[in-house]
C-alpha cells in the first residue's frame, strides 16, 4: 500500500468521515420502503403465482372443471385430489378437489396442464393456519380463492376436447 | 430554625424529584428518537405503532423490561452484579446537579462544577467494571477490560479539553463559564468558545467530543460493548430492570455529554443571536426575570437536543474504530493536541487576549 503523507492522510480522514455523514443524511430524506403489512399491501406482479384455485366463471355461475384429472397427474407432489360423478349424460361432475397447501410448491404445473383454464394460480398468499389440516383446501376454499374468472367472457371452449383417455373411471380419484 | 430546615429539605426533594422525572422523560424519547433517526437513515419508518405516531413505544418497552424475570447467573457475584447497574445509573443522575438548564435554573452552582461533572462521570465506569466482572462471563469482562483501558485512554484528553474554556472562562462555576460566553462580536456573532479564542476552543471542542464519545461509549468507541465480538459486552448477562438502567444511563449520559459540550463551547444557554432572546438578559447583579428563565431553558435544551442528533447521525453512520486504533488515537493524537491546545490557550490569556 503506498502510504499518504500525514497531512493527506488527515485531509483524507476528515473527508471520507463527512462524506459517510452526508450519504446518511441524504438517506435520512429519502422515501421511507416501508410497507406497512396488513395495512398496506404489495402490488403483485402480473403472472403472480399464488394458491392454485378454481374460480367460477361468471357465465356458467359454476367452475371450468371437467374432471380431467389433468392436474391431478401432473402434480410433482401429487397433493391433488379429485372426485367426480358420471352423470346421465356421460359427461363427469366435479364433487371434490382438494390440494393440500402444505406441500405445494407453487410450480404451477397445474394450472398449465388444465385445459380448460379452470385450475389457476391465484393471487392468494396468506396461506398461515394453526393446524395442517387447515392447510387442506377443498373446493369450497378453491373456488373463493379464484373469485370469478374470467372477468369478461372468454371464448368458449369445446367442453369435449378435454375429456380424454387414461381417466380412472366414476367416482375415481385421480 | 427547624421550619427553615424543612423549607431546605423539602426544596432539595423537589428539585431532585424534579431532575429524576427530566432525566427519564428525556431518556424516554431520546430512545424514540435514536429509533426513529436510525430508522429514517436506513430509509425506514421506526417505531409507530404504540401511541400515536410510536410515541409511546419506550413506554411500553420500559413497561415490558420492569415485568421480566430478574436472572442472576449462576456463579454471578450476586451482590456485586446487583449493585453494579446503580454504581453505573447514579452518576449519571448526579451530574444534573450542576448542569446549567438556565440562567438561574441550577440545583447547586458549585465553585467546582465542572471539576464535579468529570469527577462523577468516571465513576460509572466502576460500575461498568464491576457489572463485567460479576457476571462471571468471557464477553463480558472482556467488555470490561475494554472499557477500563478506553476509560483510562480518553480521560486524560477530556480533561485537557475541559481546562481551555476553563481558562479562557478563568473559573471552574458552571454557570460562570456560560456568562463568559454571552454578549456579541460586532453585534451579532455570538461569543461563544467555539467562535473566540483564535479557534483554540473550537479544536478543544472537537477532542471533548471525541473523548466524550468514548466516555459514554458511543459509535465510534463502542468496542466495550462491541455486538460484533463481544455478543453485547459488559451487559449480556443483564436482564429485566438491570439492564434497563444500563440503557437508562446510557443515553442520560449521551445527554450529559451533549449538554457539558453545550455549556463548554456552544454558549450554554445564551441565545445564539441577539434578537432571539437576548433582549430579556437582565443587567449585571439583577435577578433573572421568569420569562428569560424559559428562553435560556429554551436556548439550552434546543442545543443540546441538537448535539444528541447529531450524535445518533454519527451513530447511524460511521463504523467502529479498531482496538488498537482507539489507543492509538487516544494517546497519541488527542493528548498531544490537547496539551499543546492547553499551553496555547494559557500563553493567549497570559497575553491578555
Amino acid at each position: 500500500m503506498k502510504r499518504r503523507s500525514l497531512p493527506r492522510e488527515i485531509l483524507r480522514t476528515v473527508t471520507s468521515l463527512a462524506k459517510g455523514l452526508g450519504v446518511t443524511f441524504n438517506n435520512f430524506w429519502r422515501k421511507k420502503v416501508t410497507l406497512q403489512y396488513p395495512e398496506e399491501r404489495w402490488d403483485l406482479p402480473k403472472g403472480y403465482r399464488g394458491m392454485p384455485a378454481l374460480p367460477i366463471d361468471p357465465k356458467t355461475e359454476k367452475t371450468r372443471c371437467i374432471s380431467c384429472g389433468a392436474c391431478a397427474r401432473v402434480c410433482p407432489e401429487q397433493i391433488i385430489k379429485l372426485e367426480f360423478e358420471v352423470g346421465e349424460d356421460k359427461k363427469r361432475k366435479l364433487t371434490e378437489f382438494t390440494i393440500d397447501m402444505s406441500r405445494c410448491m407453487f410450480c404451477g404445473l397445474c394450472a398449465e396442464a388444465c385445459p380448460t383454464d379452470a385450475l389457476v394460480m391465484s393471487d392468494v398468499y396468506e396461506l398461515s393456519s394453526t393446524t395442517r389440516d387447515q392447510m387442506v383446501m377443498d373446493l369450497d376454499d378453491l373456488n373463493k380463492a379464484g373469485g370469478r374468472w374470467p372477468e369478461e367472457p372468454a371464448e368458449e371452449k369445446p367442453e369435449d376436447e378435454a375429456t380424454d383417455e387414461q381417466k380412472p373411471e366414476s367416482g375415481g380419484v385421480a | 430554625m427547624n421550619s427553615e430546615l424543612l423549607l431546605a429539605i423539602g426544596k432539595m426533594l423537589l428539585v431532585a424529584v424534579v431532575v429524576l422525572s427530566f432525566v427519564l422523560f428525556s431518556v424516554l424519547y431520546m430512545i424514540y428518537g435514536l429509533r426513529k433517526v436510525m430508522g429514517f437513515i436506513q430509509a425506514r419508518i421506526g417505531p409507530n405503532r404504540v401511541g400515536p405516531q410510536g410515541l409511546l413505544q419506550t413506554v411500553a418497552d420500559a413497561l415490558k423490561l420492569l415485568q421480566k424475570e430478574d436472572v442472576i447467573p449462576e456463579g454471578a457475584d450476586k451482590w456485586l452484579f446487583t449493585i453494579a447497574p446503580a454504581i453505573v445509573f447514579i452518576p449519571a443522575y448526579l451530574v444534573y446537579v450542576v448542569m446549567p438548564f438556565g440562567d438561574g435554573l441550577i440545583a447547586r452552582d458549585l465553585n467546582i462544577g465542572i471539576i464535579y461533572v468529570s469527577a462523577i462521570t468516571s465513576i460509572a465506569v466502576i460500575g461498568v467494571i464491576i457489572a463485567g466482572w460479576a457476571s462471571n462471563n468471557k464477553w463480558s469482562l472482556l467488555g470490561a477490560f475494554r472499557a477500563a483501558a478506553q476509560l483510562v485512554a480518553y480521560e486524560v484528553p477530556m480533561i485537557l479539553a475541559i481546562c481551555i474554556p476553563v481558562v479562557f472562562a478563568g473559573t471552574l462555576r458552571m454557570q460562570g463559564i456560560v456568562e463568559a460566553q454571552s454578549g456579541y462580536y460586532m453585534g451579532f456573532i455570538p461569543k461563544w468558545f467555539i467562535l473566540s479564542g483564535y479557534g483554540i476552543p473550537a479544536i478543544a471542542a472537537f477532542i471533548y467530543l471525541a473523548a466524550g464519545l468514548a466516555e459514554i461509549n458511543h459509535t465510534p468507541f463502542d468496542i466495550m460493548e462491541a455486538e460484533s465480538e463481544l455478543v453485547a459486552g459488559f451487559n449480556v448477562e443483564y436482564s429485566g430492570m438491570k439492564f434497563a438502567l444500563f440503557f437508562l444511563e446510557e443515553f442520560a449520559a449521551s445527554f450529559t455529554i451533549s449538554a457539558i459540550a453545550v455549556t463548554l463551547f456552544f454558549g450554554g444557554w445564551n441565545p445564539p443571536l441577539p434578537f432571539l432572546g437576548a433582549q430579556f438578559m437582565p443587567a449585571p447583579g439583577q435577578h433573572a426575570s421568569l420569562l428569560w428563565m424559559g428562553i435560556s431553558l429554551f436556548w439550552f435544551l434546543a442545543k443540546s437536543i441538537g448535539l444528541v442528533v447529531t450524535l445518533m447521525w454519527i451513530r447511524a453512520t460511521w463504523p467502529r474504530v479498531r482496538v488498537d486504533q482507539l489507543m492509538n488515537f487516544g494517546w497519541k493524537v488527542l493528548i498531544p493536541i490537547g496539551l499543546v491546545l492547553l499551553l496555547a490557550a494559557g500563553g493567549i490569556v497570559a497575553a491578555g487576549g
